[in-house]
């Protein structure tokens, strides 16, 4: 399916943060066109992440230094999705390699944030991730600590309501990979749906193009 | 490796296919072909999985999916991946119309068979048995093969490289 073409301007404007004004001084993307706004698109202006803590494999951790000193492809999801995470997380395992072949300077990880910490533990999800590739870096947080990444990078998503105990509730999800810098903050979305050769080559042309 | 079909193809595949079939002259059953069906490989512990194939109907008139089972998990629903407004949501699906002389793609990022609670770990290369249950109430039996996705979608998604189904 291809993205609907009506709601690229709204998505557009969605994301041009009305009212932010980009500053001159420090905007990596003032000027950048990205040549296809259907693979990857950018905001006026680098959207920052607040800085909030997480739950990680290892224990507690603080999104800051998850996002510190890496580039970072961001999935939302969950683990209880039966076909387009796994589908989505299946392309990342295949985009990843790529993308340190390429671009072997830059320092790639992919994280998946799940937004259903009441189904998916932290032990869950390392065992949910590891399955598509080793590398993936799995958390999940407070409803609080979501909600704030969620808002931060708009990234959408509804729990369909449910009884305390019920186990089988579905999750509406954004499917966008969502590029972070090393200073946490979202430069470029990747809307699904997703070719991992045209997102290696968007990539390719965003970083050298935007990075210096 | 044989290409897993189930389609009234000749007068023995007929009566296999009959001896399925629950009820009606005119069963909706014979005229269903279910083309490379196959169950995605789950992550361990993962809740649910999904099954996807190809339907065509060879009929005159169209044929509804209705419902669908198989052992080993606690409930088995029909589902449609759908986006909107970049959201991905999981409608549950009454029926999945197939055309007359048409077909329909169970396919990843689509239609789906929805597998929740398997009662244990799925291993790659097992060959699940699933019962379709069709508008009319007759009934096709399909072995899918469990796959990792990557291979199944190999390609252009049509693999019929089926991973050793049995005829027993």
């Amino acid at each position: 399916m291809r993205a609907n073409r009506v709601l690229l301007p709204l998505m557009l404007v969605m994301l041009g943060l009305a009212g932010c004004r980009p500053d001159a001084g420090d905007n990596p993307l003032a000027g950048y066109q990205a040549p296809d706004p259907l693979v990857l698109r950018t905001p006026e202006a680098p959207m920052p992440l607040p800085d909030v803590p997480l739950a990680g494999v290892d224990g507690e951790l603080r999104s800051a230094d998850l996002f510190h000193d890496r580039w970072t492809l961001l999935y939302v999801g969950y683990s209880f999705c039966p076909d387009i995470c796994p589908t989505e997380l299946g392309q990342l395992s295949r985009i990843l390699p790529v993308l340190r072949q390429r671009l072997p300077n830059i320092p790639w990880q992919v994280v998946f944030l799940s937004v259903d910490p009441e189904r998916d533990t932290p032990a869950h999800l390392e065992k949910y991730t590891a399955f598509f590739s080793e590398e993936f870096i799995p958390v999940t947080g407070s409803r609080k600590s979501i909600d704030a990444i969620t808002a931060a990078v708009k990234a959408g998503y509804r729990i369909e309501p449910h009884e305390a105990g019920q186990t089988t509730y579905s999750v509406d999800h954004d499917t966008g990979f969502r590029l972070i810098d090393p200073d946490g903050r979202m430069l470029a979305l990747l809307p699904g749906p997703h070719d991992p050769p045209a997102i290696v080559s968007a990539l390719e042309n965003f970083m050298s193009e935007v990075t210096k | 490796m044989n290409k897993t079909t189930t389609a009234v193809r000749g007068p023995i595949n007929f009566l296999l296919l009959a001896a399925t079939l629950l009820a009606g002259s005119v069963a909706h059953a014979a005229e269903l072909e279910v083309i490379d069906p196959w169950v995605a490989l789950s992550p361990p512990g993962a809740h649910a999985t999904a099954a996807f194939m190809e339907l065509r109907n060879a009929g005159e008139q169209p044929v509804d999916l209705v419902a669908a089972s198989v052992d080993g998990f606690q409930v088995v629903e029909l589902h449609r991946s759908i986006e909107e407004n970049g959201m991905h949501r999981m409608v549950q699906q009454e029926r999945i119309t197939v055309p007359a002389g048409g077909s329909v793609e169970l396919a990843p990022g689509g239609y789906h068979v929805m597998l929740i609670g398997a009662e244990s770990e799925l291993e790659e290369g097992e060959v699940l048995t699933l019962e379709l249950t069709l508008g009319d109430g007759s009934r096709v039996s399909v072995e899918a093969p469990v796959k990792r996705r990557e291979q199944a979608m190999g390609g252009h998604g049509h693999s019929h490289d089926n991973g050793g189904g049995h005829e027993h």
